[in-house]
């Protein structure tokens, strides 16, 4: 007989006696009293490598028992079933044939990637695999300077539908450009089969510059911006309630007009595509200081990129004027951050990019919701730990 | 629908490559059969009567057309040029060798397909309503929850090794297409008490020997614990589902023999003890799986179309496809289209490669790129605009693709029977076949109407005697085939297993004895009456007195 170390793989040379034997048809009581005495080793018989009794046993033990101590599987069990037995909460394997204890080690590795929460392995790699995708793609970002290769690779890498919300403004405009530039799209598909859907929101009370630079747009790169537009319902009911201009009457209405123009049809533009591309800008205001280029939006179940996340002020006029990229003729009147026509005003010299949106509010409430979650946000990896260790 | 990401990638060539390593010490004789038999069987390779055979799984019977082809291409290149789709929305192909099996491996895992856990005691491929996102009747899509189990119970460690197989089918809609109160756990979407959508979850169902029809174990089981409830019960069953006999160790003989109250009280108690949280899917992961499901854009068309109203008035074999093999479409001016795979004389569920690929090619032209597999074995194209029917049509028609008996008495559901499984006790193909013929008169098949007529070449039921309305089963009788009638099953919301009318009949007398039924039903029935509330109004006594009454 020999003991095989589960979780490391080598064999136990100085083993313990084991302080309890369960038969598989252990009840709840015999499970309690051998897991309360927590002294020695459990072990678990397996009648035949077929009878899977052992594992369920193991897993009550571990998750619902608290035992801390060694769990043993013994009995007629086959070397794949190494990480099955590992998974479900046990540390050793007893085997009688000693010369099949490397076998055993090497099945340790067959399976490197897991989809379900188990005893030991209680959050899968599957659940955090988007985010470890979006930080990996985060650093590929980071690692190219060019914001043409980083179009490349952003088409390169994700599989699936991408889509690009434009403002139509500076930012916007620019990723446009090197959209049609890096050539990943003709007529929205890229080359590995992912679509890049150029869209932007037409909330109704939209300036006329920002369609003439739509047109504009379309002609100078041959890429279609497609216009999303709310819900006529849900528009009717809401002026109906709060006036045409009720936005301006209370922050509550304003965001409600924000939320039904503009983050609804968001939301139903972004449903089912893999990945997310927006103009943000950390220079943009102090709420974007930290975008960074590519993070997983968990409550949107896509990847949010910001190809242009550290391109200063400067950086992005110069790229501008390089290109000459057409821009919304606003800019020139001292238009800055462009919103929807009555929510937003020239600003002065000097004063704060995004001071020209809903200028009658405080600075803290000045996101329309695109660009913050609705809910809380809740990171798998904190929030499954959290839950576990409670 | 679902694509994989570089994960899923990563983990299905893992297995692939695994694979690779055991066929090679098999081949090479460092494996025994007896060592192989298991590791196979988690591949979905099974011995049968002339060769191995391989089941490919289709998660809950979607294809795109990519996938499709590749599936052709398979049959060309591995086997003989065509495939067999299942009654749980699988494909087999039975002419494959060892020796190539790593390799087709490899080529499905190149179209985000694979064979994991078609076979052993585990939770098997996960089914699903063919019509959904689709459906005029759907609640909500069925496709997320079922690729949500697929992840999950994915070499899942703790129930991998259960007592016997397991089967789950979840359905979104009003009307059950997926059989769920036939499966292990059958998963209903319903609307809650506060209005918010959740599980009824059935326990219990299924056929072979014992068929039995699931029961409620809970009415309402919010959404977000569906991966802890499911673990409940298949802790309880793990644990408590008999091993000493093959013949009764699914989870159906369980819940009978307890009861399903105590079942119920087994499940709840365990449930109450989960670290549910720890358990259950995370909401962003859900919503991740769930963005791959959104339904394609179909751009806004008239509710009628002129020229397919034209064509129903000057072509009756057309009028009758339509009717009976076009489904309504919840957006106006598209229907879902059920192309056949039942063309009399050919073997229920077989598609040639051919077959295969040409449909590939529709849903590209025709049908938004998605295809689905229903478990009557037929191919679904569930999204189409109603003005392109007609051509559609006409194409699947120069294939023989497009008879129009879906849910007609021809559409028969049926097993390999003896011609391929070594399991079977009698052949089912040829029977089949000959009552096909029968019946083929498309205006005979219209006055009968809507009757399901499944068959099986064995006890284990899977042409899913027990649930059509008239169910035929394949016994041996002292090297005698004969095949036993069972009349009343169903397998929709008003599930019931079928009973036996009497005394077997001999191959030949099968189809004569059919038609008999057939007669006694249209003899009975008051108008609109259907097969299943004549038989359940007047009993079983005019079919024994019309079938046996000279004996």
């Amino acid at each position: 007989m020999v003991l095989v170390d589960l979780t490391r793989g080598g064999v136990v040379t100085e083993a313990d006696t084991a302080a309890t034997v369960l038969e598989p048809t252990a009840d709840h009581d015999a499970l309690v009293s051998a897991a309360g005495g927590n002294a020695g080793p459990i072990a678990i018989l397996f009648p035949s490598f077929s009878d899977g009794r052992g594992f369920s046993l193991a897993r009550i033990l571990r998750d619902r028992l608290g035992f801390g101590g060694e769990l043993r599987a013994v009995g007629s069990l086959i070397p794949d079933q190494a990480q099955f037995l590992l998974r479900s909460g046990f540390d050793t394997a007893e085997i009688s044939d000693s010369g099949a204890a490397e076998t055993w080690k090497t099945s340790l590795k067959i399976i490197g990637r897991t989809y379900q929460p188990a005893a030991r392995n209680p959050l899968p790699q599957r659940w955090s695999a988007s985010d470890a995708a979006a930080r990996a793609l985060d650093e590929a970002l980071v690692g190219t300077d060019d914001l043409v290769e980083r179009i490349k690779l952003i088409a390169g890498r994700i599989d699936g539908r991408i889509a690009f919300s434009t403002s139509l403004g500076l930012e916007d405009q620019v990723i446009l450009q090197a959209i049609a530039k890096s050539g990943v799209t003709k007529s929205g598909v890229t080359k590995n089969g992912a679509d890049i859907d150029v869209f932007t929101l037409d909330t109704g009370r939209l300036f006329p510059e920002v369609l003439e630079t739509v047109e504009l747009s379309e002609l100078r790169y041959r890429i279609r911006i497609r216009l999303v537009s709310p819900d006529t319902r849900e528009v009717e009911e809401l002026v109906s309630r709060d006036g045409v201009y009720g936005f301006r009457h209370s922050v509550e209405n304003r965001k409600s007009c924000c939320e039904i123009r503009k983050v609804r049809p968001l939301n139903r533009a972004l449903h089912g595509a893999q990945a997310w591309i927006t103009g943000l800008r950390r220079e943009q205001s102090q709420a974007r200081a930290d975008v960074p280029l590519a993070e997983w939006d968990g409550d949107r179940g896509l990847i949010k990129i910001n190809p242009l996340a550290d391109w200063s002020d400067e950086r992005l006029n110069a790229y501008i004027d390089a290109h000459d990229i057409p821009v919304n003729p606003l800019h020139a009147q001292g238009f800055v951050s462009i919103g929807c026509a009555p929510c937003t005003r020239a600003v002065e010299p000097g004063e704060d990019p995004r001071a020209g949106r809903w200028w009658w509010e405080s600075e803290d409430k000045k996101e329309c919701g695109l660009h913050v979650a609705g809910t809380e946000r809740r990171p798998i990896e904190a929030a499954a730990q959290k839950e576990v260790a409670a | 629908m679902y694509r994989y990401d570089e994960f899923d990638h990563a983990f299905v060539n893992e297995r692939v490559s695994e694979f690779r390593s055991q066929v090679g010490r098999r081949l090479s004789g460092d494996l025994l059969e007896d060592e192989f038999r298991p590791l196979r069987l988690r591949n979905g390779v099974y011995l049968q009567l002339h060769a191995y055979m391989l089941r490919i799984a289709i998660p809950y019977g979607q294809l795109s057309p990519r996938q499709l082809r590749q599936l052709a291409m398979i049959g060309r290149k591995w086997d003989r040029g065509y495939g067999h789709f299942t009654t749980r929305q699988n494909l087999q192909f039975h002419w494959i060798k060892l020796v190539d099996i790593p390799d087709v491996l490899a080529a499905l895992a190149e179209v985000e397909m694979h064979c994991i856990q078609t076979s052993g005691n585990c939770v098997r491929n996960v089914t699903s309503d063919p019509f959904a996102a689709a459906a005029i009747d759907e609640l909500e899509d069925p496709r997320p929850w079922c690729e949500v189990l697929r992840q999950w119970s994915t070499l899942h460690p703790e129930f991998n090794w259960l007592p016997r197989k397991f089967k789950i089918a979840v359905s979104g809609a009003a009307e059950d297409r997926a059989a769920t109160a036939f499966h292990d756990i059958g998963l209903r979407i319903v609307r809650g008490p506060n209005g918010e959508n959740g599980f009824r979850v059935l326990v219990g169902g299924g056929m072979g020997r014992t068929p039995y029809v699931g029961q409620v174990i809970r009415e309402f089981l919010p959404k977000e614990h569906l991966l802890s409830y499911v673990e409940s019960i298949l802790r309880v069953y793990n644990l408590l589902g008999r091993r000493d006999n093959l013949f009764k160790s699914r989870i159906k003989i369980l819940v009978n023999a307890l009861g399903i109250e105590k079942f119920r009280e087994a499940v709840e108690a365990d449930w109450e003890a989960t670290h549910k949280a720890a358990v259950d899917l995370p909401e962003d992961e859900y919503r991740r799986i769930a963005s791959y499901f959104a339904p394609p854009e179909l751009p806004e068309r008239a509710p009628r179309d002129e020229a397919l109203a034209a064509r129903r008035q000057s072509d009756a074999r057309f009028a009758n496809w339509y009717r009976n093999n076009v489904l309504p479409h919840r957006e106006p001016g598209y229907g879902s289209v059920v192309v056949s795979l039942k063309e009399t004389g050919r073997t229920p569920g077989d598609a040639s490669s051919d077959a295969m690929g040409l449909v590939a090619d529709l849903a590209e032209r025709f049908g938004y790129n998605e295809v689905r597999v229903n478990y009557t074995q037929n191919l679904v194209l569930p999204h189409v605009a109603l003005a392109d029917i007609p051509a559609l049509y006409d194409v699947l028609d120069g294939a023989g693709l497009a008879t129009g008996n879906n849910e007609l008495l021809s559409d028969i559901i049926c097993c390999p029977g003896l011609d391929y499984c070594n399991l079977a006790n009698a052949r089912s193909i040829p029977i089949a076949k000959e009552i096909a013929k029968r019946f083929e008169d498309p205006a005979r098949q219209d006055l009968i109407g809507k009757l399901r007529l499944n068959m099986s070449g064995c006890i284990n039921a899977c042409g899913h005697h027990h649930a059509g309305n008239i169910g035929i089963l394949g016994v041996d009788k002292k090297g005698t085939e004969l095949y036993q009638i069972t009349l009343g099953g169903s397998p929709k919301d008003d599930a019931a297993v079928g009973t036996i009318i009497g005394p077997g009949f001999r191959a030949e007398k099968v189809p004569e004895a059919i038609d008999t039924i057939v007669e006694t039903y249209i003899e009975n029935r008051t108008e609109g009456e259907s097969f299943l509330e004549t038989w359940r109004r007047v009993g079983a006594a005019p079919f024994k007195e019309a079938l046996y009454g000279s004996r």
